[in-house]
């Protein structure tokens, strides 16, 4: 039982930071139906700079409270991975909005490489630890432990989710959005800027991300220039798996995802007589959604079909 | 009454029919081969009713792409009172004053009749996320004003009580008239009507001419493409008719009625 409530734990935390990455993927693929490869280095962004930032507070003044030092990391985070994603739309995506496909899909491969590679120059290769700020506090829940860090990141997501899901529905832009992202060319005709709506797509998809960047590597203790990949990888794949272009679906997609790979990593070595060990995760979890996948191409809630990508 | 007054009344009646809305000049658009729109001049004066007709491929829903920003011209000069309208995307042309509804309906069908209308309201509202966020007093009055005002304008086109039915699972001939309402949010001092009447029924006919007709006593200028002769020529101040990309006649519903190069393109064929 309380290996069960400790993988529930674990999956949720994980699973959270997932779908925060997941909603910018789906936003974006919503209104564009184009998939933004880079999405998962703006994230890695994210965690660099805050992780710059917070080394140095650490450094320069050792006292302040773990939580300032994290909110310092974030508000520099964000506005920077805000005005990478802007420029990204206008270099890498605004330019080919009428060409075949395929070409915003090799720009946005390149934008990832080029953004790893600037990471690298930067921070170097090797793996970045968080610095020691963060308050390590544990409690016990009916024989499980979750963190504060943990307890954070739940709290944090999720109150961001719910914001969203409140600009979408109830504000201004988020009626636009959904109208340009139903019909570009109506919308428009409605007095929409489009081009602005879109570049605001972008930007707040990029802010979830540098949240994410923050708490994944606050969550795992470390950053590295290429751990954007894997994880754009995996928040790309809950964006499908709930149905990609819908919010709910990137939420659902990511806490399910979280949520496989916990229980996945829990009790892989039983279910194989300790064949396979708990580093099997990401292969269970891509297994799951290729089975997922087969049976409902569209994702679990995803009502438009994914014709081309 | 005394003399001079009703000469008041009829000179400023003449000058507010001959104060010029829409100015069409010269316009001229060609897709490869095929001169879609070929030298067409109009001009749209401001309280009148201004049929678009022709027959099917005249030229009618290019010219309306054309005014509305969604084709560039190849030549010629578009004017909405004192503004240049041609070389302006979309968004621009519509702030400017001039909206449309569709031939084929294009609502946003995902989302309700209110949301509809809302969206027609951002061309005329400022407000950002983060005043929404924030629920600053400003944003929030204007989200309630939007409201208020599109609330009414469901009430006017008489589809009020679809308000939180999403725009697909309306019924037809409630759609186009959503359209109209969305239309009508931005505020428009020009709409442009793309076949309101197509597929209604004689009794939506009836409310749709009401309407037009109440819009035009409100002070709107209507510019209409319509294939229902009958409508047309009732309900319009003056006409336009497109061949072949061709203008090739204008003037009031009886003098182009009778005009032999209209009834040999259009007339001919469909009024009888």
């Amino acid at each position: 039982m309380d290996i069960f409530l400790q993988q529930l734990i674990n999956g949720l935390v994980l699973g959270s930071v997932y779908a925060l990455v997941a909603l910018g993927y789906t936003m974006v693929y919503g209104i564009l139906e184009l998939i933004n490869f880079a999405h998962g280095e703006i994230t890695m962004m994210g965690a660099m700079v805050a992780l710059a930032v917070i080394g140095a507070l650490a450094l320069a003044a050792p006292g302040l409270p773990g939580v300032l030092v994290l909110g310092a990391g974030l508000v520099v985070a964000i506005p920077v991975c805000m005005a990478l994603g802007l420029l990204i739309e206008r270099v890498a995506y605004r330019p080919l909005r009428h060409a075949p496909r395929l070409a915003p899909l090799i720009t946005a491969i390149g934008v990832s490489i080029i953004l790893q590679n600037i990471a690298m120059l930067i921070w170097g290769k090797q793996y970045i630890p968080f610095p020691d700020v963060l308050p390590q506090g544990r409690h016990e829940v009916l024989g499980a432990a979750i963190t504060d860090v943990q307890i954070a990141i739940l709290l944090l997501t999720m109150s961001i989710m719910l914001m969203l899901i409140l600009v979408v529905q109830k504000t201004r832009l988020g009626r636009a959005m959904r109208a340009t992202a139903q019909s570009r060319q109506v919308a428009s005709l409605m007095g929409v800027d489009v081009n602005r709506v879109i570049a605001s797509t972008f930007v707040i998809g990029s802010a979830l991300a540098a949240v994410a960047g923050v708490m994944v590597s606050a969550y795992y203790g470390l950053a590295h220039y290429y751990m954007g990949f894997l994880l754009g990888l995996k928040a790309f794949s809950a964006a499908v798996l709930g149905g990609i272009g819908n919010l709910g679906g990137a939420m659902l997609g990511g806490l399910l995802l979280g949520l496989i790979e916990s229980f996945g990593a829990g009790y892989i070595g039983d279910l194989t007589g300790g064949f396979l060990g708990s580093h099997y995760q990401d292969v269970f979890a891509f297994f799951v959604l290729i089975a997922v996948l087969v049976f409902r191409p569209s994702g679990l809630l995803g009502a438009r079909v994914v014709e081309r990508a | 009454m005394s003399a001079p007054k009703v000469g008041n009344l009829l000179s400023s009646k003449l000058d507010a029919e001959l104060t010029p809305l829409l100015t069409v000049s010269a316009v001229s658009k060609a897709f490869g081969g095929l001169q879609a729109l070929s030298d067409i001049s109009l001009q749209v004066h401001a309280g009148e009713i201004f049929g678009l007709i022709g027959p099917n491929g005249a030229g009618k829903t290019t010219l309306f792409n054309a005014l509305t920003g969604l084709y560039s011209i190849d030549r010629g000069e578009i004017r909405l009172n004192d503004a240049r309208l041609d070389g302006r995307p979309p968004h621009q042309v519509l702030q400017a004053g001039l909206a449309r509804t569709f031939q084929n309906i294009r609502l946003f069908a995902e989302m309700t009749a209110l949301e509809n209308v809302l969206v027609g309201r951002h061309a005329r509202t400022t407000s950002g996320v983060v005043g929404a966020v924030l629920r600053l007093p400003g944003t929030r009055r204007e989200e309630a004003d939007s409201h208020e005002r599109a609330h009414a304008l469901l009430r006017r086109v008489g589809i009020a009580q679809h308000a939180d039915r999403l725009a697909k699972n309306l019924p037809y001939g409630d759609q186009r008239r959503l359209e109209i309402a969305r239309a009508l949010a931005t505020e428009p001092s020009l709409l442009a009507l793309d076949e309101p009447a197509a597929g209604m029924n004689k009794v939506e006919r009836a409310a749709l001419r009401e309407l037009l007709l109440q819009l035009q006593a409100d002070g709107l200028t209507l510019l209409l493409i319509e294939h229902d002769v009958k409508l047309v020529m009732g309900l319009c101040t003056r006409l336009a008719v497109l061949d072949y990309g061709v203008k090739i006649a204008e003037g009031t519903p009886d003098v182009v009625s009778r005009d032999p190069k209209v009834i040999a393109a259009y007339l001919g064929d469909e009024a009888i």
